[in-house]
């Protein structure tokens, strides 16, 4: 069976692929620093890095430090991967598997591989920095006998132990829980005690609140009668201030125009009274004047006698003129009184003072007529006034008649709502007097309840916040949290007790197995010892075992060549070529007893500690022990004069 | 089925596949399970 290992970028190696058969002995070789370690560490890491790329716990992370599979942040510069690449990567294909492991410079994993068991850095190699060497070599911090971790950390005991370890601390946690619930219970008895005083007090406090508060109805009582009064004056103060609203809206609309109105038509009137007066008194006037009018008549009546007595005398003048301008005489007899002459001149003379005064006749008349025709249309106008004026103030005598039957509707409706108003008014004080009386009583009786009300409600403020304080801390102590489950003290003791027992059992039979298992694995081991050193040749060792369960000490027993028996051997007074065959021993034990599956075994830089026979011895048992059991066993060699490593099967 | 069996617990101890973290989880889940048992029988 072939391996192939194919590196890039892993310590001082930038690439490479190497080769090792599982019927062989390889051996790498080459010059010190070419990178026959760099070698061994990608196989080391491929062969141990678990599935999830994380090794767990600080015994396993020390180890691949020591290995150098892991980058020590104390010196990054000799990392795992090659100091100038960013990631490093191992494949390795054997068996038909193709396992890769994919690393970044600082350590975080990219591809884990998938068998990878990191029980391979204390059982599968071998070196100067290799567990078993360290602690033979008095280099690591457990004494050099202490083999117990080997029984542990490499059988299921570790597991056992661990699991029984998860147990006890929650078994520990279980018995803290039980000690607070025990606590909480202690505390919860006063604590009830406490909350029945306060709940007994706060009982007989709210009896004497509720008699207070009867006290207080009965002033509520007085208090409603005073509400219900102020309500009586709202709603007197709303009637009355809507009566006057109503009454300001009669008047203005009805009363006052009608008032106006009534006003102008008797202002009418009077004017109407005052001018018929004036003109019944010129009437009167006018008709005083008949006298003068039949004097009137009597003077016109002598002055048209007059006139026709000078119309006759002129009428004769005029008839002798006429003669006497036709007869052209010098002289003509008088016309009037015919028996003396007149003449022409005198004739004429006559005429015209005739003419004269029968035109002053005539306008005297005229004037008379005119005068008496004066009085008579004067009286006619002013009794047409007159009746025109009694007609009119007839007319606003009656419009005075219906505008006082109109006023009387909202008069009386005023009158009606000034009676209203006032018998409100009246009772508006009434009430006003009633809501102080009340207002007065009510104060009084208040001061005194409230008092005696306010001490005692301060009071059971004061209790029901003790008693609040009380029950938060009672609840507190009743509900006690077991896994998630909100549990009261009895119940949560139940829980904590029954299964700190139940633990306790589990415990005691893990810890049981791990011991069996530490023993079984311890008699393996010893048994694999027993075969490997009649194998190597190693006769000066009588007993190379673990003992002493469960501390499992490393006994020695060696031969004595002075006094020619076997003895046992403190381990670290062992001689450092002693150290290092029964380290090879111990080592192949731990590789038989543990990982006999898993088919790979590296000794790095070992082989040059043994001196040449040994080293022969080695040898030829590692060739016999791969045709056997078809395990690759991987071996370093130096060859000063080979600057790259190669593989060399034996 | 008993809770937290021994069964179980040979179980967690030899497969090699759970994590540490994986058994804390499945022990822890078996507890609260128990504890849920026993609360059960008790407030009945």
């Amino acid at each position: 069976m072939k391996a192939t290992l194919l590196i890039k970028n892993i310590g001082g190696l930038r690439e490479g692929t190497y080769v090792f058969e599982s019927d062989k002995l390889n051996i790498i070789e080459s010059a010190n620093s070419a990178g026959k370690t760099s070698i061994v560490k990608a196989l080391t890491a491929i062969l141990s890095i678990p599935s999830d790329g994380a090794l767990s716990g600080v015994e396993a992370l020390e180890e691949a430090r020591k290995l150098g599979i892991k980058t020590d942040p104390r010196n990054p510069y000799e990392g795992f991967v090659n100091v100038h690449a960013n990631q490093g990567s191992v494949e390795l294909e054997f068996n038909g598997k193709d396992e890769k492991y994919i690393v970044k410079q600082n350590g975080d994993t990219l591809v884990a591989p998938e068998y990878g068991d990191q029980r391979f850095l204390l059982a599968g190699v071998l070196s100067n920095n290799s567990r078993v060497l360290r602690q033979l070599r008095g280099l690591d911090k457990k004494e050099p006998d202490d083999f117990k971790w080997a029984v542990d950390e490499l059988s299921n005991a570790q597991r056992y132990s661990a699991i029984a370890e998860l147990l006890q601390t929650r078994k520990e946690d279980l018995a803290e829980k039980r000690a607070l619930v025990d606590k909480s219970l202690k505390q919860l008895e006063p604590l009830k005690q406490r909350q029945a005083v306060l709940e007994n007090e706060l009982k007989i406090l709210d009896s004497k609140l509720d008699a207070l508060k009867d006290r207080f109805r009965e002033s509520g009582k007085s208090a409603i009668d005073r509400d219900e009064s102020l309500k009586n004056i709202n709603r007197l103060k709303e009637t009355i201030q809507s009566k006057k609203l109503e009454r300001t809206k009669i008047d203005r609309e009805h009363l006052t125009p009608l008032l106006k109105k009534l006003k102008e038509v008797e202002t009418l009137k009077t004017q109407t009274e005052s001018e018929l007066k004036k003109a019944e008194q010129e009437i009167a006037t006018l008709k005083g004047k008949d006298a003068r009018k039949q004097e009137i008549e009597k003077e016109i009546n002598k002055l048209m006698d007059d006139r026709n007595v000078l119309d006759g005398r002129l009428n004769l003048y005029v008839v002798a003129e006429t003669s006497f301008r036709r007869r052209k005489e010098e002289r003509v007899e008088c016309p009037l009184c015919m028996h003396g002459y007149i003449s022409y001149a005198g004739l004429v003379q006559n005429i015209s003072k005739y003419r004269k005064t029968r035109a002053d006749l005539n306008e005297k008349i005229l004037q008379l007529n005119q005068e008496k025709q004066n009085i008579s249309v004067r009286l006619s106008k002013n009794e047409e006034k007159a009746k025109e004026l009694r007609s009119r103030l007839r007319e606003k005598i009656e419009e005075i008649g219906f505008i006082k039957k109109e006023l009387k509707t909202p008069q009386d409706a005023i009158r009606l709502i000034d009676d209203f108003i006032a018998e409100k008014t009246e009772l508006l004080e009434k009430e006003k007097q009633t809501y102080e009386d009340l207002s007065r009583k009510i104060s009084k009786a208040d001061d005194d309840v409230n008092k005696e009300y306010n001490e005692k409600s301060k009071r059971r403020s004061e209790l029901h916040e003790q008693l609040g304080g009380v029950r938060q801390v009672i609840s507190e102590l009743s509900s006690i949290d077991v896994y998630g489950m909100m549990l009261a003290p009895e119940a949560a003791r139940k829980v904590c007790e029954d299964i700190v027992s139940i633990l306790s059992d589990r415990t005691d039979y893990l810890e049981a197995r791990a011991e069996e298992e530490r023993e079984e694995a311890a008699e393996r081991f010893n048994k694999n010892i027993s075969v490997l050193m009649t194998s190597l040749g190693f006769s000066e060792f009588r007993t190379i075992k673990l003992v002493g369960s469960p501390s499992y000490r490393l006994y020695v027993e060696r031969f004595d060549p002075e006094k020619k028996e076997y003895k046992s051997q403190d381990v670290g007074t062992l001689s450092t070529s002693e150290k290092l065959a029964t380290a090879l021993i111990l080592q192949i034990a731990l590789k038989e007893t543990y990982m006999k599956k898993l088919p790979f075994f590296i000794l790095d830089d070992v082989l040059e500690g043994f001196d040449s026979e040994r080293c022969e011895k080695v040898i030829n048992y590692l060739r016999e022990k791969v045709k056997l059991e078809d395990w690759f066993i991987i071996a370093t060699r130096l060859v000063e004069e080979l600057d790259v490593p190669r593989v060399k099967h034996l | 089925m008993d809770r937290l069996s021994k069964e179980l617990l040979e179980r967690l101890a030899t497969d090699k596949r759970l994590s540490d973290q994986q058994i804390q989880d499945y022990i822890d889940q078996e507890l609260r399970l128990l504890a849920e048992d026993i609360a059960r029988k008790t407030t009945k």
